[in-house]
C-alpha cells in the first residue's frame, strides 16, 4: 500500500544545493526542491510499504547538509 | 515551472470537503491528509509567484481552512 510523506528539511547554512542533490538520490523521493520560508528544502517521499517509511526518513536525516527534518506522514484510509 | 508546498490547518468537520476542493485545482499535483503539525499537505506546480499567490488566496478562501503555510521553490 502506497504511503506518502511530506518531509520538511533544514540544512546547514548555504548547504541546500548539496542536500537537494543528495535527497534526489534516495529511493522513494518523488519530488524535492529548495524553498523560501521556514524551511530550506521540501521533499515528497513515497514508499510502497509503510514499514519502509521510517528507515527512508532516517536515511534522509543523515544526508550531507541536513540538520533537521519534520515529517508529515500521510493519513491512509 | 515553479514548485510549491502548501501546508494547511483546517476545521476537522470540513476536512474532506477541503481536500476535495484542493485536489480539484488544476495546478495541484498531489494533496493528502497528514499526521503532525498540519492537517493537509499540498504539492503544486505554477507558472510564477503571481499564480502561486492567486492559488494560495483561493485555498485560503475555502470554508474551514484555518491557516496555510506556503513554501515556494527558491
Amino acid at each position: 500500500m502506497l504511503v506518502s510523506a511530506c518531509v520538511l528539511v533544514r540544512t546547514a547554512s548555504g548547504k541546500f544545493d548539496e542536500a537537494v542533490k543528495a535527497l534526489r538520490q534516495v529511493k522513494g523521493v518523488q519530488r524535492v526542491f529548495p524553498v523560501l520560508g521556514r524551511f530550506d528544502v521540501v521533499a515528497d517521499v513515497e514508499v510502497k510499504d509503510p514499514k519502509d517509511l521510517g528507515p527512508t526518513i532516517l536515511r534522509l536525516g543523515r544526508l550531507a547538509g541536513v540538520v533537521f527534518t519534520e515529517t508529515l506522514v500521510e493519513v491512509t484510509q | 515551472m515553479l514548485n510549491a508546498c502548501v501546508l494547511l490547518k483546517v476545521v476537522p468537520t470540513k476536512a474532506d470537503a477541503i481536500l476535495a476542493a484542493v485536489q480539484a485545482i488544476k495546478e495541484v499535483r498531489k494533496a493528502y491528509f497528514t499526521y503532525g503539525r498540519f492537517d493537509i499537505a499540498v504539492f503544486l506546480e505554477v507558472e510564477d509567484y503571481k499564480q502561486l499567490r492567486d492559488i494560495t488566496g483561493r485555498i485560503n478562501e475555502i470554508a474551514g481552512v484555518r491557516s496555510t503555510e506556503t513554501l515556494a521553490e527558491a
